[in-house]
């Protein structure tokens, strides 16, 4: 029997890098590295006083040796970046291995899933919970 | 009438079981919720609601405590009855940090008051042996006032805004406060 909730997985074209997941984490275990760049996709008006900026991210990490799988992260996530996911955390030697960037977060999104039954997206597949222009 | 039966209704009759009489006592706040009934009873009732109540509900299953300010603390203890499978919640707040101990009523209160007089620094009167505990700490961690201090000493991860050329008030970590790092 697998466990539906045995770690969390991402989605990293949906991420946003709004902050809130890391801001509301109760263990202070996300850390998000991101830079902001002109969006230039977006719409361009004659009147603004900057353009538009979107965040890239950098890095998502998860400190699997802090998390203690409250799931606030997914929930408070605007974007349907964060999914339960059924894969295993292995232990690791050291910390730095139970650490997960990017890869090994986005490497579980084929068996990650909402509560309500509806899978995550794949990487090829277009963010779900991005903001349609 | 059985006694689970007596102990579900909300204005239990006075029966023959000692337990059953003091749930009739129309100055207790009585309620149900989670399963179970709840008592809000005065901290000089502490003690004899607890004997009267062991005859029909002898286990004691926790006992805790909440800092609310100052010396006021929530003091919450369960009692459950193995036969009837239900249960009572009896709670009181004290305003000195003080309430009698439940050791002479109940073993198990002995190791919970023990747990709650080092962590909050209630004074349990008539617990004489207080169960040996591990904790090294010249202050009591569970008060609202205890300093968590490997929270000022490690950068809060959601200071970071991605935006560097956005003027935002910056974000303050939730529950940290100036006071702990000086």
């Amino acid at each position: 029997m697998t466990n539906p909730h045995a770690s969390i997985a991402l989605h990293p074209s949906s991420c946003t890098s709004c902050m809130l997941c890391v801001r509301e984490c109760p263990d202070w275990c996300i850390e998000i590295e991101a830079h902001s760049e002109p969006d230039l996709q977006a719409p361009q008006y004659s009147n603004a006083r900057r353009p538009a900026m979107k965040n890239v991210l950098d890095s998502f990490t998860i400190d699997f040796s802090q998390c203690m799988w409250c799931g606030i992260c997914i929930d408070v996530c605007p974007f349907d970046a964060l999914y339960w996911s059924s894969q295993e955390i292995t232990a690791g030697k050291n910390k730095a291995q139970v650490i997960y960037g990017i890869d090994e977060l986005a490497a579980s999104l084929p068996s990650a899933r909402r509560a309500d039954g509806s899978h995550a997206p794949l990487l090829t597949e277009p963010p779900s919970g991005r903001r349609k222009k | 009438m059985t006694t689970s039966a007596s102990l579900n209704s909300k204005n239990a009759p006075a029966g023959d079981s000692p337990g059953t009489q003091v749930l009739a006592t129309p100055t207790l706040n009585v309620s149900h919720r989670d399963r179970a009934m709840w008592l809000e009873v005065g901290v000089e009732q502490w003690l004899t609601i607890h004997r009267e109540l062991k005859a029909t509900h002898p286990r004691l299953e926790w006992l805790t405590a909440t800092h609310l300010m100052d010396d006021t603390f929530e003091i919450t203890s369960h009692l459950t009855s193995p036969d009837a499978h239900d249960g009572v919640v009896i709670r009181c707040t004290t305003t000195d940090g003080g309430v009698a101990s439940l050791s002479e009523l109940f073993a198990t209160a002995r190791y919970h008051e023990s747990e709650m007089q080092i962590l909050c620094g209630i004074t349990f009167n008539g617990l004489s042996q207080p169960h040996p505990f591990a904790l090294v700490s010249d202050s009591f961690p569970l008060r609202r006032d205890f300093a968590l201090l490997p929270r000022t000493q490690r950068p809060w991860p959601g200071a970071v805004d991605p935006d560097t050329a956005a003027r935002r008030r910056p974000s303050l970590p939730p529950g940290v406060f100036p006071e702990w790092s000086q």
